[in-house]
């Protein structure tokens, strides 16, 4: 058997789907008795961090080498951060459009009790946006995942990987789906690009920042339809990310394999069902919009 | 990097554990929080499965406001009804259920319901599960003015505002088909007391009245069965516009609209 030095797509499929389900089953049981910041922490160290770990200690593999655990040039760093910032506006925007879209045309999900928050649970959801999911979903993506996909099909790896993450992002909603598709392809980009998951840990922690400091007031501002600031800051947004991602200097020599994987049998049947198990949740969403399935 | 990485993520473990712990032993201690001065009921959801079990029965001897704080650690449905011998001002019949759920700390079910002298009583129905089902109830009695021009707007005299109310729009209902139509603006340039008091005396069909605005909104302010009475809602409207949207469809009765400014 071929020793591998870097992930199979088979292993990130089957790693990919557990966590998946993973994610969704733990939510459901752990949120309601622990609180949504706790559960947060377990989904990004449990699900998330300690697959891709287990996987380099099973097989011996270097962070650095395997998920890019490499540093990257001061102007990069930059670079990431504040294209993460302008283009999270867009993301937000094309988020809102969306769930518009789908209150008019499907049906509103009417949330069954206004819950608030204790304040160890606002702070723990603050430090899990911000600090450990960036950390812990650009190991497992960027770094595990898209390792992997690279090895199927170098240069369009990351796009892959960037389906997969927004696919992933529906057990947060339907709305969810598009702009994390974008988002997780300019993450891997940044990663392709540099061969640093730095990159993508702060282009990622700028994106959740915005969400978790900005998301509230602007998410008010949109009750009355989309005021035209924000088609401007949207806009505006896309361009300066379009204008800075490009910027971003290739620094490292990027080790490539050279046999393009092909892609075996396991591999399939797990991303089918994964794609089977994340439909099932959009289904489950359209119908509670439609009121067939109550909440 | 990886250094950097597992000192971040150390870090973040030092601060995030004690939270996680403060929080369950803040859960534990404080499960129930129903106001001190309520009377409380509290029931054991795994003794047995419970359809419309009786919880207490209560007599009102003056017409009053009963406040209720209802609270659950348990999975699962939960269903509690109040009957009442009288009117429940602003509800189409005697009695009215409402759904429990896995609410604890500071999120609660908490209705308030107007009724008549006479009794009143609680059942409950739940599955055998888990946990507990708190009941907190407050009776307030009302000033017999206050109740009979309720009563009177429970009756269908929609046009019994209370004072310094006015109105600001009206309608018959019957025939009439909105969808989201603005019905009244209100532009505030500072921040604003207002209050709001939306009567219908709608029996079917949908009806929807929400004011939706930059800072504030409010969805589904009355309904034909369940609440036809929205009297009082008294609030500080931060400056912007605020819309008085109409959603109707086959309903019938009028639709009043009072505000204080």
């Amino acid at each position: 058997m071929e020793i591998r030095n870097y992930p199979t797509v088979a292993q990130a499929n089957i790693m990919f789907f557990f966590t998946a389900v993973a994610t969704l089953l733990g939510s459901m049981f752990f949120q309601p008795k622990l609180g949504i910041g706790t559960n947060l922490w377990i989904n990004e160290f449990v699900y998330i961090l300690l697959p891709p770990v287990l996987l380099a200690y099973v097989y011996g593999w270097s962070f650095e080498d395997v998920y890019r655990y490499k540093k990257t040039s001061k102007k990069n760093q930059l670079l990431s951060i504040v294209s993460g910032a302008s283009l999270w506006f867009f993301m937000f925007y094309i988020s809102i459009i969306t769930r518009m879209l789908l209150d008019r045309k499907v049906g509103i999900i009417i949330n069954p009790g206004q819950a608030s928050l204790s304040v160890n649970q606002n702070l723990l959801l603050i430090i899990g946006m911000i600090v450990l999911a960036p950390i812990c979903e650009e190991t497992f993506f960027r770094g595990c995942i898209q390792k992997s996909y690279e090895g199927y099909k170098k240069r369009i790896g990351f796009i892959i990987t960037g389906i997969i993450f927004g696919s992933y992002h529906i057990l947060n909603g339907i709305s969810e789906v598009i702009p994390a598709t974008i988002l997780g392809i300019c993450m891997g980009y940044l990663v392709y690009r540099t061969d640093s998951i730095t990159t993508s840990i702060l282009f990622h922690v700028a994106v959740n920042a915005c969400a978790v400091f900005l998301g509230g007031s602007i998410g008010s501002a949109t009750a009355t339809g989309i005021p035209i600031w924000l088609h401007i800051l949207a806009i505006s947004g896309l361009l300066t990310s379009m204008i800075l991602l490009p910027r971003i200097e290739s620094e490292h020599h990027r080790e490539e394999p050279n046999d393009e994987e092909r892609l075996s049998v396991l591999g399939i049947v797990f991303l089918g069902l994964s794609a089977l198990f994340l439909l099932s949740i959009g289904v489950l969403e359209i119908l509670t919009r439609l009121n067939i399935v109550k909440t | 990097m990886k250094k950097i990485v597992v000192i971040i993520l150390g870090l973040s473990l030092l601060i995030g554990v004690p939270l996680m712990i403060l929080d369950v032993i803040g859960q534990t201690k404080d499960v129930f929080t129903i106001p001190s001065n309520y009377d409380k009921v509290i029931v054991d959801l795994s003794e047995e499965s419970r359809t419309e079990k009786l919880l207490f029965e209560h007599e009102l001897k003056v017409p009053s406001k009963v406040d209720f704080f209802m609270q659950s650690d348990a999975s699962g449905e939960k269903t509690i009804k109040v009957k009442s011998e009288s009117d429940i001002v602003g509800l189409a019949y005697q009695e009215i259920d409402f759904s429990v759920g896995t609410y604890t700390g500071n999120t609660a079910t908490s209705p308030s319901l107007i009724m008549g002298a006479g009794s009143y009583s609680v059942y409950l129905t739940s599955e055998n599960t888990d946990g507990r089902i708190a009941i907190g109830y407050r009776e307030t009695p009302m000033d017999p003015e206050e109740y009979d021009r309720l009563l009177k707007v429970h009756k269908g005299e929609l046009n019994n505002p209370p004072k310094h109310y006015v109105e600001i729009f009206s309608s018959d209902l019957t025939g009439r088909i909105s969808k989201d139509e603005v019905v009244y603006t209100l532009n505030l340039s500072t921040p604003t007391n207002i209050g709001f008091s939306i009567y219908t005396s709608a029996e079917q069909g949908n009806l929807s009245v929400d004011i939706i605005g930059q800072s504030s909104n409010y969805y589904g302010l009355v309904h034909p069965e369940r609440f036809r009475i929205c009297d009082q809602l008294e609030t500080t409207l931060q400056p912007g516009k605020y819309q008085f949207k109409l959603t109707c469809e086959h309903a019938n009765g009028q639709v009043s609209i009072f505000l204080k400014q």
